[in-house]
This record gives structure tokens, sequence and C-alpha cells, in this order.
């Protein structure tokens, strides 16, 4: 079975900047696809670009078949787009919103009424159908933002950050909706996260989207396992290059590199650990990469005592998709 | 594009806020304005019986015994105070403003009445007060009315006697028979065909087109135009408003196209435009004359007003879009729609008509649409001209919807 999805060598630059510098990859029929990078990675722009709201500056893509640029109208239909916005008429109710994004898809009549009924009973907001939509909640909001891609039946669903600001009940329920289209419904999903669990616990495949290109590509399992054991984050007060030669060299270990000063603490404290210690004339971030982490750790805590230096913070990254970006940018996905 | 339309308008009449504003302001500024103006055309009255208007009469007939006999008919007036001028003098202070309207007896007015002859007065204005004016008028035509009859009746009496002198066999009892019919046939061209007729004029400093000035005339096609074209502000916080919210995107994202979309986007606004029109004008014909002021006059040509309505509605709706590709944030909106919009309408001559302030103003307010939607209405509605009168000012609005249509469509953008 073809690829639903194909998109080609995407670029799109608005004047020096580069938005999204070259992007390829296939989604197949009835895969959920993650393209997981930080804020401004270029995820949005790259949807964008598939969803004929935006125009490439080259490259181009099929979807369903259909080229992007010569048959944009097919490619539309094919498609469903869950924006990362609450894309709704607020003083408009559920109902109505839903028959007018089915509407522009040219449903009518009975159809666009079983449509609508049914993409209600999917989100669960039946009963509250005729209620505007600017007396729902956050989540309410969010899973109507999602039936509102869904009314015209997509083939391809476009879920663009689908639970930034949701409480953890409607997230959980934005899971299990995503997972029912999949399985129940066959629908091909391309969602964008920089939360690396949602992407863990949805997606078939990953795509590690980073300045508008893509670093890593692969089934998750395959992605962690480039790293094998994971990720020894060390700060230290200071660091050169004899020493990293001479950790590089401890049996346990399989690189060491600097990543960047460890930052001053946040005011949100995201990462705690990472900032503990008194701060150091010269301080550095070294990330180790290792097969067994705690041998690794180990090994170099025996080094640098011999060597008299201290360390001002320690982490230990499990193998995940976070570890992985870290281990491909030297950057945490939500820095 | 007619889904687009649609929900724009569902979503428009949701909104209380601009209701009132499209509306039921039109409708308060419009009563302010005539209330505060004095220009309420009158509409029967303050209930100031007692007030009496000046009134100049310029007898150019000074040995008339007809003229003098006018002049003292109009002192017995309860409502008028004659004074009376030489012609130069009237004149000078009617075109200063100092008196508002005069009474022009000609030369020739007592010779031309008792030789059957009709004698025209003229009665000129410089004042606005379309009901005082009216007033005036009537109490003039009222006092030559009875002098026509009194004339022609005396006119009658005056044959008859002819007639018994020129036949000595007459007989005095067949006299009476005689007298009735010939003085009902004086009576009825007394009515048809009056011996005095009262012309109306306005001085030159009133402007270079006759214009029967009224509050109500002039206040609501003035205010419709105002209020019709601040809701060209519709379309463009409408489209802000999609952007802000992402519906743009989803909109984009529908095979719906981008230039049926943004169609989509202008149809509320015509159709609101077209519906305010209705509305003022209805307002101007049913409720005004309620509140005492004078029914609001639709002319002669009502296709021509219907004509001149569409066209008035797309030269707004465009320079909806035009706003919409210029200004980039709620601000800016605000701010183009009350700088260049209230601008606009003052100096095309929405709040004042241009033919009553000076020529440059007027010169300049030709460049705004609102001065030629305006001209149009008063073509229509105050001088109760035609299409033909109109085709200039509809010309030029489709040129201003055009120019509108292309540089807000060039420079709009879509991402």
């Amino acid at each position: 079975m073809p690829p639903i999805l194909e998109a080609d060598n995407l670029v799109k630059t608005y004047g020096e900047h580069v938005a999204v510098g070259g992007i390829s990859f296939e989604v197949e029929e009835g895969e959920v696809f993650g393209l997981l990078g930080p804020n401004g990675a270029g995820k949005t722009t790259t949807i964008s670009m598939l969803t004929g709201v935006l125009e490439p500056t080259s490259g181009t893509a099929r979807i369903g078949g259909h080229d992007l640029l010569e048959e944009p109208a097919e490619v539309k239909r094919a498609n469903g787009l869950v924006p990362q916005d609450l894309a709704l008429y607020p003083t408009l109710s559920a109902r109505a919103n839903l028959q007018f994004f089915g509407r522009i898809y040219g449903l009518r009549g009975k159809e666009l009424k079983d449509r609508v009924e049914d993409v209600l009973e999917v989100v669960a907001l039946t009963d509250r159908a005729d209620e505007a939509i600017e007396k729902y909640s956050g989540g309410m909001k969010r899973r109507i933002n999602i039936a509102a891609g869904l009314v015209h039946q997509p083939r391809l669903l476009f879920l663009d950050e689908p639970t930034v600001g949701v409480d953890p009940q409607s997230r959980n329920h934005i899971f299990e909706s995503v997972l029912r289209l999949n399985r129940e419904r066959r629908m091909s999903i391309v969602y964008t996260s920089h939360y690396m669990e949602e992407v863990e616990l949805l997606c078939n495949r990953v795509a590690i989207v980073d300045q508008g290109r893509i670093i890593a590509l692969d089934t998750i399992a395959n992605l962690i396992a480039m790293l094998g054991g994971g990720v020894i984050e060390l700060g230290l007060e200071r660091v050169d290059d004899d020493m990293l030669a001479a950790m590089r060299a401890l049996p346990s270990v399989n690189g060491a590199n600097v990543v960047a000063p460890p930052a001053p603490a946040t005011a949100g404290g995201e990462e705690p650990a990472m900032r503990a210690g008194p701060a150091a004339p010269e301080p550095a971030l070294i990330k180790i990469e290792s097969k067994r982490s705690q041998d690794a750790l180990v090994q170099v805590i025996g080094y640098l005592n011999e060597r008299d230096i201290a360390f001002t913070s320690v982490k230990i990254f499990e193998p995940n998709l976070e570890s992985v970006f870290l281990h491909l940018t030297g950057k945490k996905l939500r820095e | 594009m007619l889904s687009v339309a649609w929900k724009d308008l569902l979503i428009l009449f949701k909104d209380r806020n601009a209701l009132v504003g499209a509306f039921l302001l039109p409708i308060v500024f419009i009563v302010v304005y005539l209330g505060v103006s004095g220009l309420s055309g009158g509409g029967g009255g303050d209930g100031d019986e007692t007030r009496r208007v000046s009134l100049v009469v310029v007898n150019n007939d000074p040995a008339g015994a007809t003229a003098r006999s006018l002049i003292e008919g109009l002192g017995r007036h309860a409502n008028i105070a004659v004074t009376e001028y030489g012609e130069a003098d009237a004149r000078a202070k009617l075109e200063a403003r100092e008196i508002e309207r005069m009474l022009v007896i000609p030369a020739a007015f007592s010779a031309d009445v008792a030789a059957g002859r009709q004698g025209a007065l003229r009665l000129v204005n410089n004042s606005l007060d379309r009901g005082t004016n009216e007033a005036i008028l009537m109490a003039v035509a009222g006092v030559t009315r009875q002098m026509s009859l009194e004339q022609q009746i005396v006119a009658s009496l005056e044959r008859l006697a002819d007639m018994q002198r020129a036949n000595p066999s007459f007989d005095p009892a067949t006299s009476a028979e005689l007298a009735v019919p010939i003085a009902r046939q004086q009576f009825e061209e007394s009515r048809d065909r009056p011996l005095v007729t009262v012309v109306q004029a306005q001085p030159a400093s009133l402007g270079k087109d006759r214009v029967e000035v009224s509050g109500v005339q002039i206040g609501v096609p003035g205010f419709a135009v105002l209020f019709i074209f601040l809701t060209a502000q519709i379309t463009a916080r409408s489209i802000y408003d999609e952007k802000r919210t992402g519906t743009f995107r989803r909109l984009l994202a529908s095979p719906l196209g981008k230039w049926p979309m943004l169609v989509g986007k202008l149809i509320p606004n015509f159709v609101v435009v077209v519906l305010q029109v209705v509305f003022l004008f209805a307002a101007g014909i049913f409720l005004l004359p309620l509140m005492g002021l004078d029914a609001l006059r639709l002319g002669n040509d009502i296709p021509a007003l219907v004509l001149l309505v569409l066209s008035v509605a797309l030269c707004c709706t465009t320079l909806g879009i035009l706003i919409a590709a210029i200004a980039r944030t709620e601000a800016q909106i605000g701010g183009v729609a009350a700088l260049v919009l209230w601008v606009l309408a003052f100096l095309g001559g929405a709040f004042i008509p241009l033919f009553l302030i000076n020529e440059s103003m007027a010169t300049l307010g030709q460049v705004t649409p609102h001065y030629w939607a305006v001209t149009g209405f008063y073509d229509l509605l105050t001088r109760g001209q035609g299409l033909a009168a109109i085709l200039d000012s509809i010309g030029v609005l489709l040129g201003f919807s055009a120019v509108f249509f292309v540089i807000g469509a060039w420079r709009f953008e879509f991402e």
C-alpha cells in the first residue's frame, strides 16, 4: 500500500530566515506518526505546508495520492487539521461550529447532520452540543477543536500540539480519542508535540525535528536503542579537552562532550537537580553516553575524585526520546 | 463562500455591541442632531404659540392698494411680525444672515391683480429651519388666497353690474340667479388659477444648488452614510479575529479556496449595509414623525435609490478589505476606523452638507466616497431628482470600490 503522505524536501523561508530547511518523510496508511521537537523547531510550519495553509518555498508532497501543489483541493479534502490554537467561533454553539466546518468541506443535509453527531460522540460532547463554545471549559474546547478537524472524515489527520494548556483528565481523553480514531477507523495521524511522553504513548514512528530539519526518524524503539544505556549529564566546575579524552577512555563510557554551561536556576524550577550547587568560575555541563549508565557514573566520579575536580550536578537520563534528543542536539526538548 | 457568509452573519447577529453600533446608534445620533441643531423640519411645532416669526417685506409697489392690503393682512397674522425694508437693504441683511427671510412684492403687483393678471410674490429664505419656512409660506399663501378670492368675487359682481347697465330691460329679479353661478365660477377660478402666487427662492449664499433644506432630509442620509462606512470595520475585525483565533488557518486548510473565502467574508458587510439603510430610512419614515419630526421622503425614483444603496454598500465593503489588508492589529483597525472613517465622513459632508460650508472644503470632500454617497442621496431624497442625476455618484462609488478591492486584495496577507 502506498504511503498516505510523502513529503519531499519541503522548504519554507521568510527572507533570510529558514523556518523549514528541507524536510522529507513518509507516513504509512493507518500509522500514527510523531513530529517531535522543541518550540520553534519548524513542526507547525511543516504541518502548515502539508495542509495547504502555507505555500512551500520549494519542495512538495503527495497526500492520498495527490500532489500538494498541483491538486490542492483534493489534498485538502484528504486532510484534517487540528491547529494548536482553539480555532473555533466562541459565540456559536459546538453544533453550529461543526456544521460550518462540515459545510466548507462540501457536506450537506443528512450527511452533514450524521457526521456532526458522530464526531460529537467521538469527543463525548453530544449532551453539551447546543451550548456556546465560550461557555465550555478549556478541555471541552480542546475536544471540540479536535472534532472540527474530523467532521469531514479525513484520511489523514494533523494534530498540532493538541494538549497545550489542557488539564490531565482532558489530555487523557484526547489520547483515547486519537488511539480510537487510529485503531477503530484506521485514520492516519500526524501528531506534533514537544512532550516526548505523548509521542512515546501514541506514535509508531517519530521524526525528531530541530531548527527546521529532521535529525532522526525511526520507530521509538530504534531511536532509543541508539543510546544504549542512557545519558549522564554532569555539571563540572571546570573542564578541558584532556579531561574529556580521559573520560572517553573509561571502560563504560562511549562518549563525553561538553553541552553547555549550566544555566542559572529558573523561576519555574523545571530541572532543580541540574541547577543545584554553587556557581563555578568556568562551569561546564558535559554529557556522557554509556551502555551501562551506573558503571559509567562510578568510573567518572572516581576519575574526578582522583583529579580533585568537584561536580556541581549529576543527572542520569533513562533511555527515552528526551535523552535521544539530548544526544542528538545537545539540548533538552523544553529548553 | 455562502457558508462563510452565513456563519459570519450568525456571529454578527449574536454580537449585541455590533448591532447597537450599526442600527441603534445612528438613530440616536440623528435624533440628537436634529434636536440640537434645530433642523427638525418643524413637524408642527413646539407648542410656543405666542412666538412671532419675523418677516421682512420689500414693497416695490408702494402706491398699490393691493400691496398695502397684503402687508396689512400679513401684519394681522398672529404668528408673523412684519417689518418693511428697501430691497437693497433687505437683500444685504439676508446675505449677511441678519434676517432669515424676505417677501418681495413686485412693482406692478396691484395693477396686475386689478387687471386680473397673476401677480407673483417672491419669498426668499436663507434659513435651514424648514418647518418655520413652511409656516411662513402657508401664512403668506393664506393671506394671498383670501385676497384672490376677494378680488375675483368683486370682479364677478362688477361683471354683473356691467351686464345690467348694458341691458336696460334687465329684470333685477333675475340678478340673484345670475350672480350665484358667476360667483361660483370666479371662486373656482381663484382656486385653480389664483391671482397671487408665491414663489420660493434661496439666496446665493445657500449654495449653487437649489436644495429644499430639511433637517430630516439632511440628517438621515448624512448619518446613514457615516454609519454605513463605519461598518467597513466589520470585515476587517472579522478577518482579524479569524487570524487571531486560528480559524483562518482552518479556512485556508479547507478546499474552499482563498478568493471564495475572502468574498464570503465580504458578503455579510454588504448585507449589513443594505439592512442598515433599510432600517435607518424606515426609522426616518415611521419613527421620526412619532417624535414630532418630519417624515423622511424617499424622493421620486426608488429604483435609482436602490442602485445607489447597492453602490454604497459595495464601496463600503471593499473599503473593509482594504482596512483588513493595511491594519494588522486590533488597535490599528480601531485607529484606521476612527481616523479615516470619521475624518472622511466629515470631509465628505456626512455631518454637515458641503453646500452649506466653504468651497475649498467642498472641493476637498470630493476625494472621499462619502461625498459621492451623500450627494447621491441628497440628489434623490432632497432635490427629488432621478437616476440621470446620480450616475456620476454611482460611477465614482464603483470606481472607489474597484480601487479599494484591487489594493486590498494585492496587500492582503493570507499567510
